[in-house]
């Protein structure tokens, strides 16, 4: 049973306006910027966070326990022009170099112009959760004058500066919080406000409390300063405490405990506007003002502690009851599963799992190897988290997202080319590697466009043995050199972020103890995610070569690369001859020791990357495409494995679209065939038919079915138990399904409200 | 040679959930001596391979024509047409086919390429309490290579399962006992003439066979696929109910109401509209049967 207030709360979500905008935060942000254009940058960041907080409508919903919301108002067309041409003012004059030495790195054009150039943060990171409640504001805010005062710093103004405006930011937020006791107060919510009163400067300490002072450095961190897409680290580890001295002191009963955190839960949910942020053809997409508005916020459960010793405990079974009985697409919860984990624990996760609830599961087996062999020390490496889509992370000892999308089929049309590309418009071969990883591509860390590789000393392959060092040459030589322009990007965005300061450096370890923000160096990690796309094409493909050419001797390399070249024009036996051969997903062993080819070929770029690495970064592989695998396909010749020019590539770990046609557990020993003990992350998407695991019977055989999975040494799972007809329906009749909540990538959305070309790709997926 | 016996197979289903315990890869055998009204898949009924073609997917390209080499099809006035006493089912044109509308039906498997696929599921029979479901058709039917692939499956500690009608003379029956550690008993009806009308077959020896079965010592779930009008009255529950009352072994009763999901789709039009007249028993008919049952000791699965 869910609270009276939640229940309601998620009926007027599906019911309010996808326009609903908190417009305040752009008008208040613009008079703010304006006020204190003079001031030194980090200072100018925390007057105008102060100035946003001081202002900003104070919102109590009736019959809320936990409090902490923004006021949404629909905007007229003169108040959404305006908007808009804020973002011209902001950014048209703005050259694509200087974007980058800014910010970096960010979606596309859309999420940009959303963003004031002063409050700008990517987000994708974990706040030190556990310092905010067990030290709280005050302590954070005297600690950042201290070392003003100290001296210490004395003669670097930067730092004076970081550290001056990262104390008009803490206290930026106490002054929210404080007028949120006040209007509580007023309202005659004396324990809410006696909460508030509290937690504005002091640490909490109860369980009310921590999730009070939580949410609102989540409200004022997401929807004031646009730091979206948060890991919460392991809550059911750093909220025990809170929860086990309420019962134990008679404060709390185990049912109210439920409640809060099923509140907390649905709070994230809460914040979110309606659309899909990767369905970028939908019109809510394009219209929406907000700096964040869909963005999943990851919860970590259970997991090994340390070596053996598991850290399921209460609040990790509650967690997954709230998420199970909440059905939710915010929050986005993580299971961490390990060997030995407690049977009924896992049960309930996979029952979860079953309802369509936000919940994936990733193995500690395989992650805690691979994240070591990937420059993460024993010490840290027990702590790891996620945060969308599906990257790993050190929580509080890193900054944000950095992450390149690896397209592993390029190294195979290189390598079947000699190195060069054919261009599907242009209609001929281009080679020309100067123009690989242009400004573009790093900006928004997509290979888009045509590449090339490495024409020298190239000599047609005789053997498969062959065709496989050219795919490891042409991947080597394109990543290398991707390392080399990222580096020097890092250097110029290091230069340029001197002395400023983004929301997250409150919270991360290192960054106020050394006066620094994480981009230059403040935190102990920094990384960039190498997000190894379409492993299912690359696979299929060097499998099919195999066969073809060198097993059956049907078909000369010549006669299969001119036929791609030209997108099998006459050639179409050649393509259903192709299209036939067996694929990865039905575990036949022939097809899918390739995914361990190219997999280790990967990993062992990305290791070489992380010995000759100058800068701050270390890289790190996952298999992951996120919703760009029809992007990443765009530009590509026809593959040999059946696919056409132009075509997508796999999504994530799945087998290609449809080939999998042997049955859920022959998709799952494929895939667990990878080598995922060097991988870092990445989802695999398994739908089921809901009759096939129908009542406890069906529930038992999920459990081991999954159970299996990981044991065989799978990585991820996450699943959606929804039939083709069902998804047909939601089309048809979308106000009948307004609540499926479908697990797309690294985030989970309402179907109905996901673009077309989402939902189509969806039902296309293989239904076991 | 061991495992080098051949059985044709026309479906192997893993992770599948609704025959018997666990999660089990389900072995679908080809070839069947009762002809179900309601069967959802007629070419499981003929006992050897054939060549399957879906008009509604042709595109009239004429690819299959250009690759036969046999001259059993041929492109008359852009339509392809077929002779069936030339055709050596090679498979030529199944792999030219550009639009998916061709399909041999039925593949021979050696024993041990069988059990090669069986086997690779073991870690999920494990942990699931599941095994293997040899199905049909009828399985008893390809009772040597039946009885090959129970061996070496027990061998290795498969749990085994036997999907059947027993329509078939009752030593055929014990011959594979010793290998099998449950039955699906298939029980289509208890009226005889009903069900000569609905399967073309008498179901005396099936009866017979049954209650020899009971006395075996192994375990036995029946499964009675009901359909609206055809066997769906009281009187057939009733009398269902008495002839397993007193079963030692029974584990209970499975029934299985008509679905037109498993329909294939791809069946020709006549074949198509055939299914339609058939429907799923009255949404209450499981209750009435689940009272009935249970009122005699026979528990509903």
């Amino acid at each position: 049973m869910l609270p009276e207030y939640v229940e309601k709360s998620i009926d007027q979500w599906f019911k309010k306006s996808d326009e609903a905008t908190f417009f305040e935060r752009i008008e208040l942000q613009e008079e703010a910027v304006k006020k204190y254009y003079d001031k030194p940058y980090a200072v100018r960041y925390g007057k105008v966070l102060n100035y946003i907080l001081e202002r900003m409508t104070v919102v109590i919903n009736e019959g809320e326990k936990i409090a902490g919301s923004v006021k949404e108002i629909i905007p007229d067309d003169e108040q959404r022009e305006w908007a808009e041409n804020l973002s011209c003012e902001w950014w048209d004059d703005v050259s694509e170099e200087e974007k980058q030495r800014r910010i970096m790195f960010y979606y596309s054009p859309g999420w940009i112009k959303r963003r004031n150039p002063l409050l700008f943060t990517f987000g994708h990171l974990s706040f030190d959760w556990e310092a905010i409640i067990n030290k709280g504001l005050g302590w954070h805010a005297e600690r950042a004058q201290g070392l003003i005062d100290s001296g210490e710093f004395a003669d670097d103004q930067d730092k004076i500066d970081f550290l001056t405006g990262a104390v008009e930011c803490y206290k930026a937020q106490t002054v929210l919080i404080n007028r949120y006791a006040d209007e509580a107060g007023k309202a005659g919510n004396d324990a809410l406000s006696a909460v508030c009163r509290k937690i504005a400067c002091e640490p909490a300490e109860t369980l009310y409390e921590a999730l009070q002072l939580i949410w609102f450095v989540v409200l004022i961190s997401q929807k004031v300063a646009g730091c979206g897409v948060f890991c919460f680290d392991r809550m059911d580890q750093y909220l025990l405490p809170y929860f086990e001295k309420d019962i134990a002191e008679g404060r709390l009963t185990e049912e109210e405990a439920f409640g809060l955190i099923v509140e907390f839960f649905n709070k994230n949910n809460e914040i979110l506007d309606h659309g899909d942020h990767m369905s970028q053809e939908s019109d809510v997409v394009k219209n929406n003002l907000e700096v964040t508005y869909d963005d999943p916020n990851y919860i970590i459960i259970a997991g090994l502690l340390s070596k053996g010793v598991s850290g399921v405990n209460k609040l990790s079974h509650m967690m997954i009851r709230a998420q199970h009985e909440l059905g939710l697409r915010n929050p986005f919860v993580v299971v961490r599963w390990h060997e030995g984990i407690d049977p009924e624990f896992w049960s309930e996760v996979c029952d979860s799992m079953r309802s369509n609830s936000t919940v994936v599961v990733y193995n500690d087996e395989t992650m805690i190897p691979a994240l070591l062999e990937f420059g993460i020390d024993e010490e840290d490496v027990y702590g790891y988290g996620f945060y969308g889509c599906n990257d790993p992370l050190i929580p509080k000892k890193e900054g944000g997202l950095r992450q390149l999308w690896v397209n592993l089929v390029w190294p195979f049309e290189l390598a079947l080319n000699g190195g060069s590309a054919f261009c599907v418009g242009a209609g001929d071969w281009v080679h020309d590697p100067s123009a690989n990883f242009d400004m573009r591509d790093r900006l928004i860390g997509l290979m888009s466009g045509v590449y090339s590789g490495d024409t020298e000393g190239y000599k047609e392959p005789e053997s498969m043995e062959d065709f496989i060092a050219g795919y490891k040459k042409q991947l080597r030589f394109l990543l290398l050199q991707y390392m080399e322009k990222m580096e020097e990007d890092y250097l110029k965005e290091q230069e340029y972020s001197r002395g400023r300061i983004r929301i997250e450096d409150l919270f991360l370890q290192g960054t106020i103890e050394n006066a620094t923000n994480w981009i230059a160096g403040g935190t102990k990690y920094h990384k960039i995610t190498m997000q190894g796309s379409g492993l299912a094409t690359a696979v299929d493909s060097l499998a099919a070569i195999d066969q073809a050419v060198f097993k059956e001797k049907k078909y000369s390399l010549d006669e299969i690369r001119q036929a791609l070249r030209t997108d099998f024009a006459d050639r179409e036996d050649l393509r259903i001859y192709l299209d036939s051969l067996p694929k990865f997903g039905n575990d036949v062993e022939e097809v899918d020791k390739y995914a361990t080819v190219v997999t280790n070929a990967f990993c062992d770029v990305v290791a070489e990357m992380n010995e000759k690495r100058t800068g701050l970064y270390t890289y790190m592989p996952t298999l992951s495409t996120d919703r760009d695998f029809t992007g990443m396909g765009a530009c590509l010749a026809a593959t040999a494995d059946g696919r056409r020019a132009g075509e997508q590539i796999s999504e994530n770990q799945s087998p290609y679209m449809g080939a999998d046609h042997s049955g859920v557990t022959a998709l799952l020993n494929s895939v667990s065939k990878v080598p995922f003990h060097r991988i870092t992350g990445g989802p695999l998407n398994v739908m089921l038919h809901p009759s096939t695991i129908e009542g406890d019977d069906g529930l038992a055989k999920l459990t081991a079915l999954f159970s299996v999975f990981m044991k065989r040494g799978g990585m991820q799972l996450q699943l959606n138990v929804v039939g083709r007809e069902e998804l047909l329906d939601a089309q048809k009749k979308p106000e009948q399904h307004k609540n499926l909540c479908v697990r797309v990538t690294g985030y989970s959305a309402y179907f109905v409200q996901m673009g077309k070309i989402a939902q189509e790709e969806l039902i296309n997926r293989t239904v076991n | 040679m061991y495992g080098k016996m051949k059985g044709i197979i026309f479906n192997i289903q893993r992770f599948s959930t609704k025959d018997g315990p666990g999660i089990r890869t389900t072995v679908f055998l080809k070839g069947c001596n009762v002809n179900c009204a309601w069967c959802h898949n007629p070419e499981s009924i003929d006992g050897n391979q054939m060549l399957r073609f879906d008009s509604k997917l042709c595109i009239s390209c004429g690819r299959c024509a250009v690759a036969c080499p046999s001259g059993a099809t041929e492109m008359v006035d852009g339509r392809r047409v077929y002779y069936l006493d030339k055709c050596t089912l090679c498979g030529d044109c199944v792999s030219a086919c550009g639009a998916d509308a061709l399909e041999i039906v039925g593949e021979n498997y050696t024993a041990e390429e069988l059990y090669n696929i069986i086997i690779k599921d073991e870690d999920f029979y494990k942990e699931s309490g599941g095994g293997v479901t040899f199905s049909g058709g009828e399985p008893l039917l390809q009772q040597e290579f039946l009885i090959e692939m129970l061996r070496l499956c027990k061998a290795v500690g498969i749990h085994t399962a036997l999907d059947t009608a027993l329509n078939i003379e009752w030593d055929r029956v014990e011959a594979v006992l010793p290998w099998v550690d449950l039955v699906l008993l298939d029980i289509k009806g208890m009226d005889s003439r009903k069900h000569f009308q609905n399967t073309g077959v008498s179901n005396e020896l099936i009866h017979k066979n049954a209650v020899k079965l009971a006395y075996m010592g192994v375990p036995i779930i029946v499964r009675m696929p009901v359909v609206k009008e055809l066997n769906d009255s009281i009187e057939e529950l009733e009398a269902a109910a008495d002839f397993m009352r007193a079963w030692p072994n029974l584990k209970g009763v499975e029934i299985l109401p008509y679905h037109s999901l498993g329909v294939d789709k791809s069946l020709e039009y006549e074949a198509l509209e055939a299914q339609k007249k058939f429907k799923a028993p009255d949404s209450d008919f499981i209750d009435k049967a689940r009272e009935l049952f249970t009122a005699s000791g026979i528990k509903i699965l």
